[in-house]
């Protein structure tokens, strides 16, 4: 599989203060074309960070991110922004869809970014909520809010597509159709997915694990027949 | 309350104070005018009921041509005249060493055997003891430096006699300088001039009898009631005039300014405290909204709804005594400020200003009463909810005008950022109401001081450029034959032209309403004298009858083609005129004559009292000097020099309204800067979430823009129509009853108010856009 993006010693740290907390303390890995990726650590273990660096939203203490030959860490804001725009799609626990706009315009607003976007009816008809196109964010369950926010997120055709804790906020049946339809894309579309969660059965049906222990990359598991989410015990 | 609520409340003032306390900032302003500003009208208002009281101020003012002075006594006799005084009054010319220009002298006569006992003066320095001592006005005293002990030689009996300053002084009927000469009065060039009544009887030729009459009525009786007995009374003695308090010139001049006053301490400060009660409500409801959570989890440990409130109540409360306590202070200078450039305005007994108790408690409950406004409306919404529903974000409205705006506007004109623009000030409506409404009242208040201040530099420039444009004014005190002046000024070197004006006093009637005005006649084909209208039309007096401002037509109630009564003392009759034409609001004197017709009301031949000349380079001092010891001449104007005076007086008025314009830009700033902030702590999450997506900081500053785009324009419209209806009552509120200001909305003071509010709303929206550039992403999205 192609590689698409190297992250090489990447560390964190925070100044409250005169004190410095270490959060990432040099972590390195590849992530590759069109695979599925779980990460699994327990609170504070750097997971969150680590996604946020990734995804050009926070800048590391040291270390690297080479997207495209280009080290992101050490990127300028405006280049950040534009690696965010045509590289990455984000996914949050709580969604954060534009309250202002309807389901149908809130990925709108995603397409718009990119030339090479992504039809948004069809997107639409995928995540099964062409119905409910003309839908306000509170219009709407926490479900089905968050299936918008993942065709918002893919909606731009980007190659990483980073989720953090997308379940989080969901039960479990809502929780396993949003799986579905993010293990759905990741075939369809040859879109590199990477999941934060706390749920270690989900491990199950990625083709690699990352376990983040202390800020550390404690370990790679490869998953050589991974399941599918409706085989896996939530 | 316990302790722990009173923390909770002092820590949650600390942590939003930027809101909080540029919300206070506007109440302090606009609280901070009301109580300062009309407690200096207030003093101003007590200060001159009191002078006119301890000055036995009189209710009539006659001028005759010579009464005698047991006839004035006598006046008390008539049912209802409480006092009678004489007054011997003469204008002549005086000059000072060291100071080139002639000096017009309003010279008043006092006797020590008959001290005045109605418009009682007092003075400073010393009094009168010798034949040759003076008092002169204090304007005229302090522009030449003068001391006591200085000479002022004075024309007497057509010599220059060498007068004593004594002193200055302060007398009712001339809070300001009297205008000797013609023009704007200039106060280095004119003076009263307080002198043994010997001296004025040598100069008016006029001995045992007065030019003047003062009278005191009973209280329950009225002018207008009395008027025909005292005209019975004096028309044998030649009445000139007759005048109520209510029409003196200067008791109308301080009362105009005192409506100004009024207008500056009432209107304004409404403005300001309407936006501070909008600003103030906005701030604490989103504090209190931001605090939702906590509520919800306060009411779930089970504290009453009571007890909650309480601590917002406690933030309001100090939100209304931290107001109250600044706007005290800033009350106190603006107030006082402002007190005294009025003061400054007249020669009067001023009481120092200090702040009025009813009004500083006013104030504290309207900063109490707004206050507690905020903090119940943003509690309210908060507290009607149940705790586990208060425990999440608010949800956000979808509301029907949205899917309007979807169908038409947005689907033609806006992309997705600009619906989100469009969409969240359909959510916010009370937010987006007042951030509106802000923007038009600062509008309307900008647009108006423009608009006065380039309408009082236009009716200055008109008046020397346009209406009266000789180079120089000769005022006579007497009527002349037109022909002999015409053909002895005519003949005088350096003299190109010459013009006569006749300007006579009398009273108009119609239908039982009268209004006093000074009719000015003017030739036929006058170049020198010009009639104008608002729109700039000329007006010629050719067509005969007589011609009015619209605002006296108004208010006598006749129209073009109806006869109207003009009554002078000279006549001893009511005389018809036909009014011919009207003038729409000019600034000028109200009514005119062709100068034959208005002579032939008087007098057998053409006369004048008023010579308008223009004069070769370098002419008009020595033509003046060569006339200085005419007897029968009053004053002389160098109207170049009387229209610089008039631009400093106009460029001044400007100053201040140019300061109180930049002010409201500043004010127009903070509103709009505060509640962007606040609309930017509900919107961080939404412009984080743009800016994780990919758009550029600009792409999101744009989207923010937009929005103080949209609302500056609705908030442009609104001023503007806002203005159309205020401007022109402001207008007649700065008016003098004879010189009707009417003035509209104009493009220049609409396109400078536009380019001062857009400047706010552009550095508003710019700093907006850097906080938006200093998001931390992470820190806004993992928030719930």
């Amino acid at each position: 599989m192609k590689e698409i993006l190297t992250v090489t010693n990447l560390r964190k740290e925070y100044k409250v203060g005169e004190v410095t907390i270490p959060v990432l303390n040099g972590i390195s890995f590849s992530l590759y074309e069109g695979e599925f990726v779980i990460v699994l650590g327990p609170s504070g273990s750097g997971k969150s960070t680590m996604l946020n660096m990734v995804g050009g939203i926070d800048s590391p203490t040291g270390g690297d991110i080479i997207y495209d030959n280009k080290n992101i860490g050490t990127a300028s804001e405006k280049d950040m922004t534009t690696y965010r725009s045509n590289a990455i799609g984000f996914v949050f626990q709580f969604y954060n869809l534009l309250q202002n706009l309807t389901a149908r315009e809130n990925i709108e607003l995603a397409a718009n970014l990119s030339k090479d976007h992504l039809d948004v009816t069809e997107l639409l008809e995928k995540i099964g909520m062409s119905e409910h196109a003309g839908h306000f964010p509170a219009q709407m369950s926490g479900g089905q809010q968050q299936r918008i926010a993942i065709a918002r997120a893919i909606a731009k055709n980007p190659s990483l597509l980073l989720c953090d804790e997308p379940t989080g906020a969901l039960d479990s049946t809502t929780g396993l159709q949003v799986i579905r339809l993010l293990k759905d894309f990741n075939k369809a579309y040859k879109k590199t997915i990477v999941i934060i969660t706390h749920n270690a059965a989900m491990g199950d049906i990625a083709d690699r694990v990352f376990y983040i222990k202390d800020g550390l990359l404690e370990k790679v598991v490869e998953n050589k027949n991974p399941k599918e989410p409706e085989d896996i015990e939530w | 309350m316990n302790k722990i609520i009173i923390n909770k409340s002092l820590r949650s003032i600390w942590r939003n104070k930027k809101s909080y306390f540029s919300g206070i900032f506007v109440l302090v302003i606009g609280l901070g005018m009301f109580i300062g500003m009309f407690s200096g009208y207030l003093v101003y208002m007590e200060s001159v009921r009191l002078y006119h009281l301890e000055t036995n101020y009189a209710d009539v003012f006659a001028s005759v041509r010579a009464m005698p002075l047991d006839s004035v006594d006598r006046l008390t006799r008539i049912d209802g005249v409480a006092e009678s005084q004489g007054i011997l009054k003469h204008d002549t010319n005086a000059r000072l060493a060291g100071f080139d220009d002639l000096i017009g002298v309003r010279l008043i006569g006092i006797d020590e055997n008959r001290p005045l006992t109605i418009n009682q003066f007092s003075y400073t320095g010393e009094s009168i003891r010798e034949g040759n001592d003076i008092l002169v006005s204090s304007a005229f005293y302090n522009a030449h430096g003068l001391h006591i002990g200085d000479t002022i030689r004075l024309l007497i009996g057509g010599q220059y006699e060498n007068f004593t300053i004594r002193g200055t002084v302060l007398h009712p009927e001339y809070l300001f300088v009297p205008n000797v000469g013609g023009g704007v009065a200039d106060d280095s060039l004119n003076t009263v001039g307080f002198v043994q009544v010997n001296v004025v009887e040598t100069v008016a030729n006029m001995q045992g009898a007065v030019n003047n009459v003062r009278l005191v009525l009973d209280e329950s009786v009225t002018f207008e009631a009395i008027e025909p007995y005292l005209i019975d009374a004096m028309e044998r003695y030649g009445m000139i005039n007759m005048v109520s308090r209510y029409h003196h010139g200067s008791y109308m001049a301080i009362i105009q300014q005192s409506t100004t006053f009024s207008m500056m301490a009432i209107l304004f400060p409404s403005m300001f405290l309407t936006i501070a009660i909008g600003m103030l409500y906005v701030t604490l409801k989103r504090l209190i909204t931001m605090e939702r959570t906590e509520i919800g989890t306060l009411k779930a440990m089970g504290f009453s709804g009571r007890y909650i409130v309480s601590g917002y109540l406690l933030q309001g409360t100090l939100a209304a005594i931290i107001s109250f306590l600044l706007a005290l202070v800033f009350g106190w200078f603006v107030g006082g400020a402002f007190y005294n450039l009025i003061a400054e305005f007249w020669d009067l007994a001023w009481l120092p200003f200090v702040l009025d108790t009813t009004i500083i408690i006013a104030g504290f409950f309207i900063a109490l009463g707004v206050s507690l406004f905020g903090v119940i409306m943003g509690a309210k919404s908060s507290l009607g909810v149940q705790p586990a529903e208060a425990m999440r974000e608010a949800p956000p409205s979808a509301n029907s005008a949205g899917s309007k705006f979807n169908g038409i506007f947005s689907r033609l004109l806006l992309n997705t950022g600009g619906k989100l623009a469009i969409r969240s000030m359909q959510r916010n409506k009370r937010r987006v109401l007042i951030t509106v409404v802000s923007i038009a009242l600062v509008f309307t208040l900008m647009n108006t001081f423009f608009t006065m201040g380039q309408f009082m530099s236009d009716i200055t420039d008109d008046a020397f450029l346009k209406l009266q444009v000789s180079d120089g004014t000769i005022t006579l005190n007497r009527f002349e034959s037109r022909d002999v002046l015409l053909r002895d000024i005519g003949q005088m070197q350096g003299v190109l032209e010459v013009e006569t004006v006749l300007a006579i006093p009398v009273e108009l009637e119609n239908n039982g309403v009268t209004r006093t005005v000074a009719v000015s006649g003017v030739a036929a084909n006058a170049t020198l004298f010009n009639i104008f209208d608002n729109n700039g039309s000329q007006l010629w007096t050719d067509s005969g009858g007589i011609i009015l401002s619209r605002f006296f037509a108004d208010e006598l109630g006749v129209t073009v083609g109806e006869s109207i009564s003009v009554y002078n003392a000279n006549l001893r009759t009511h005389v018809y005129v036909e009014v011919t034409q009207l003038v729409e609001a000019a600034g000028g004197m109200g009514a005119y004559m062709e100068i034959s017709q208005l002579s032939a009301l008087f007098s057998s031949e053409p006369v004048a009292n008023m010579l308008m000349i223009n004069v070769e380079e370098g002419y008009l001092p020595i033509i003046f000097d060569s006339l200085a010891d005419a007897a029968n001449i009053s004053g002389f104007s160098d109207n170049e020099r009387a229209h610089a005076f008039a631009r400093i007086n106009a460029d001044m008025n400007n100053a201040i309204f140019n300061i109180i314009n930049l002010v409201s830009v500043i004010i127009c700033f903070a509103i709009i800067y505060n509640i962007s902030n606040i609309a930017l702590g509900e919107k961080q999450r939404e412009y984080a979430t743009l800016r994780v997506l990919g758009f550029q900081a600009n792409a999101v500053t744009e989207i923010n823009t937009f929005e103080y785009v949209i609302m500056l324009i609705l908030g442009t419209i609104l001023g503007i129509i806002f203005s159309y209806f205020n401007i022109p009552s402001i207008g007649t509120m700065f008016s003098f009853e004879q010189s009707i200001i009417s003035v509209g909305l104009s493009l220049v003071p609409t396109a400078m108010t536009f380019v001062g509010v857009a400047v706010s709303v552009a550095v508003s929206c710019f700093l907006t856009g850097r906080q938006i550039r200093k998001f931390n992403l992470v820190d806004v999205l993992k928030e719930r």
